[in-house]
């Protein structure tokens, strides 16, 4: 059953709003609870009901590398719980939000379906940008990678170590999924 | 909406087929698109405490007292009873404590429906048999624990990482809430259920489960160090096990009974920055007796309430959260919601601002920080503890008893200067001892330390503090983190001693618990049996004489007992003209406690025992 949102569009919107007791996973323990740890972009998005009538997001990611578990290149669906379907929302508490063109690095579990499940809710969703002042590829998730707001002229910088290049966080998971 | 209401679950699903037939194309998904860009720009979430708020003000919450069963279905609140109905999974999270972990489940939903003056109700709907899953669509709210997957809502999440997860249904308009479930992580953690078993390295159940039934009824994390809304909780018998006084003024704010508002006062206004409103500053409340009573965060446009705060003095200051980074950080914005992530974090914390609060009045403070990178920030916390050399660090509040003497206390941060620097704690019946500066406690870490020693009077008021650290002009806060623990726990607020409910009832919270019940039917009520040490559910065991004795010594009274419990002993020689004195004051030995008057003669006397607090 594919039943759509659009109506949604018509409705004066919240937004869903993440609340949850939230233990921190380590990049390590990540890579060892995920199939599939993979890069790529969203490329598109769309909110669906499934056979028990629980509304869901389906995401399609676009990707371009995978960093741990077998499969190629190209895309990918992931879906999350939550959404909106008429005048009626469900959200999770907690939920990782994919952002429509935004790069990310994410964490998945297989489920029956063959489709990935961020692990940890928004926990296994690392997003990439760059930094403009260095021009270095960067990523964070809700406990890694600090800010991705670029420090302000004039103000403190923000400590190096808050900062995870994509680079290191590739090393850390190629070497947690020896 | 009434109007349309009639039949709406019908309507929607009309809706959502034909929509369904748009959805192949790629227009339908740019529809949806758009309307993810729009939603942050409609985002309204702030009050004390943090609720989420549509564009009219109203409240993310469940309708008690009127729901619509056109809109919610009777089965997920019952309109004839009033109350949200659950069910529980029958298999609760072990095999060998089921029966505890149900109950503990009870306990929670009966703490928050224990805060006075709310509408707040819950009822049982029956339990539910194995399988138990995640689907806010299909009239039923679930509370279950996760057991043999982290993969739940039909395989639409994983709940790795937390430790427990509310998901709720609701309609967008007017924030109605249609349903919620609760996913207990049973796979990556461990629970238990015994208030009394302090060194259990396990989560309390209560504790996660109080904390989520705040989500399910609407509320975000709260900025108030000690509130069981926090972002996050402790293993063991933490804080967070029992209510503060920010999640009793979210229930009153959100679910009043008639009238209630209007005995309660509001302080609300707005904080700008270079002359514009800025988001997620922290606005706290606090009492006369250094207690804060509630806590918020701005909304985007600066604009803050602190509701349903009881009539009296307070103090209001404005202090900014931390920014997002993973090195060290007390509080963060995303830690509130992540509608909070970009809170501004750039200013200096304002001063106390004194407000006086009438019954219903509201109290408008607007409120002007200055742009700057504060000098320190307090990143960690250093709970209480007897040796001053034993460094713990954590982002958790402490607590401290009544009476307690010479612990040590302290704060984190990366930026504590070496000299100059004073560490104080909030309100009354404290004596906090000289700062004492560490540079280095754990090498390599870069974080500095500022301890000193702390003293708590037996008539200190209870409540959440702060821990303050001034150096010259330079202030900062960390806001409700140091809990001064009641003198007993009273979780469900009716003035007896949740140990003792705990003890005889298998839900402390239940109505046969009650101060005034009399479950066992012996004319003595629980609170009655509390005060002489009689068990409550034994129509046995009350407090009477057992034996009087009359030999050469005097004569001696033996009477059932509880130990340590306080007893008078009185005396008097005319059942009609003398009056009753005071022989002594005996505490209990055991299940028999025994006195001897040694004036007593030959002759006639009357004695009584009373028990006494």
């Amino acid at each position: 059953m594919r039943t759509a949102c659009a109506l949604a569009a018509l409705m004066l919107m919240t937004v869903a709003a993440a609340a949850v007791d939230m233990i921190p996973i380590s990049i390590k323990q990540l890579t060892e609870r995920a199939d599939l740890v993979v890069r790529g972009t969203v490329s598109e998005k769309s909110c669906q009901r499934d056979p028990a009538g629980r509304v869901y997001t389906r995401v399609k990611l676009d990707v371009t590398e995978v960093l741990k578990g077998a499969r190629a290149t190209g895309p990918f669906t992931v879906v999350h719980g939550g959404g909106v379907l008429g005048v009626q929302r469900s959200e999770v508490s907690g939920q990782v939000d994919y952002q429509l063109g935004e790069e990310v690095i994410a964490f998945l579990v297989l489920n029956q379906r063959g489709e990935g499940v961020t692990v940890g809710l928004s926990q296994g969703k690392f997003h990439v940008w760059t930094d403009p002042a260095s021009g270095a590829q960067l990523a964070r998730n809700p406990f890694h990678g600090g800010a991705v707001t670029a420090a302000a002229p004039g103000s403190a910088a923000q400590p190096a170590a808050a900062r995870l290049r994509v680079d290191d966080l590739k090393r850390q998971v190629t070497e947690a999924g020896r | 909406m009434n109007r349309f209401s009639f039949n709406f679950r019908r309507a929607v699903n009309f809706l959502a087929r034909a929509t369904g037939k748009l959805f192949g194309s790629s227009r339908a998904r740019l529809v949806w698109v758009v309307v993810l860009a729009l939603a942050p720009l409609c985002a309204r979430d702030a009050r004390a405490f943090v609720v989420t708020l549509n564009d009219s003000g109203q409240p993310l919450r469940w309708n008690f007292t009127s729901s619509d069963p056109s809109l919610v279905d009777t089965n997920i609140v019952n309109p004839k009873t009033k109350a949200v109905r659950l069910y529980f999974a029958a298999d609760a999270y072990s095999t060998t404590n089921t029966a505890a972990e149900l109950n503990a489940l009870r306990a929670s939903f009966g703490q928050w429906q224990s805060i006075s003056g709310t509408v707040i109700k819950f009822e049982e709907g029956g339990l539910m048999g194995p399988g138990a899953d995640v689907n806010v669509m299909d009239n039923t709210n679930v509370i279950f624990w996760a057991k043999t997957s982290t993969l739940v809502n039909g395989g639409l999440d994983n709940i790795s990482g937390a430790l427990a997860v509310t998901f709720k249904s609701w309609y967008d308009g007017t924030l109605l809430l249609a349903e919620a479930d609760m996913a207990i992580n049973g796979v990556d953690s461990q629970w238990f259920t015994d208030f009394n078993d302090t060194a259990n390295p396990n989560y309390f159940i209560e504790a996660t489960v109080c904390h989520e039934i705040g989500h399910f009824l609407g509320l975000l994390h709260s900025p108030v160090g000690g509130a069981t809304m926090l972002y996050h909780g402790g293993s063991g018998i933490s804080v967070q096990a029992g209510l503060s006084s920010d999640e009793i003024a979210a229930a009153r704010y959100l679910y009043p009974q008639p009238g209630l508002l209007s005995t309660l006062g509001q302080v609300q206004g707005k904080v700008t920055m270079n002359g514009a409103g800025i988001l997620g500053a922290a606005v706290y409340a606090e009492d006369p007796t250094g207690a804060i009573v509630s806590g918020t965060v701005t909304q985007t446009n600066g604009q803050y309430a602190l509701p349903a705060l009881p009539p009296g003095s307070y103090r209001v200051r404005v202090t900014p959260l931390d920014p997002f980074s993973n090195i060290s950080t007390l509080l963060q914005g995303l830690n509130i919601s992540p509608d909070y992530e970009t809170a501004e974090g750039g200013f200096i914390p304002s001063t106390n601002h004194s407000v006086t609060l009438a019954p219903g009045a509201s109290v408008t403070w607007n409120v002007a920080v200055t742009k700057g990178t504060p000098a320190f920030r307090i990143t960690r916390i250093r709970p209480p503890s007897t040796d001053p050399n034993h460094f713990v660090l954590t982002q958790l509040p402490g607590d401290i008893a009544l009476g307690a003497a010479n612990l040590i206390i302290g704060v984190y941060s990366p930026s504590f200067p070496a000299t100059g620097a004073t560490l104080t704690v909030s309100g009354d019946g404290l004596t906090v001892g000289p700062t004492v500066f560490n540079g280095n406690p754990f090498p390599g870490s870069g974080y500095t330390l500022l301890s000193a020693s702390i003293s708590v009077a037996s008539n200190a008021t209870p409540g959440l503090r702060s821990l303050v650290v001034t150096q010259g002009t330079n202030i900062a806060y960390a806001n409700g983190f140091l809990k001064i623990r009641t003198a007993f726990p009273d979780y469900n607020f009716d003035g007896l001693d949740d140990r003792f409910q705990r003890q005889y009832f298998s839900v402390f919270t239940s109505a046969a618990a009650a101060p005034g019940a009399d479950p066992d039917g012996d004319g003595f009520n629980n609170a009655q049996e509390f005060l002489a040490g009689s068990d409550p559910t034994d129509p046995k065991s009350v407090l009477k004489l057992e034996s009087v004795t009359l030999n050469s010594s005097g004569s001696t009274i033996a009477w059932l007992s509880g130990t340590g419990k306080r007893y008078q002993v009185m005396s008097r020689d005319d059942i009609a003209k003398s009056p009753w004195r005071t022989n002594a004051i005996v505490t209990g030995t055991g299940a028999l406690t025994q006195y001897t008057d040694a004036s007593a003669t030959n002759n006639f006397r009357l004695y009584r025992v009373q028990a006494i607090p």
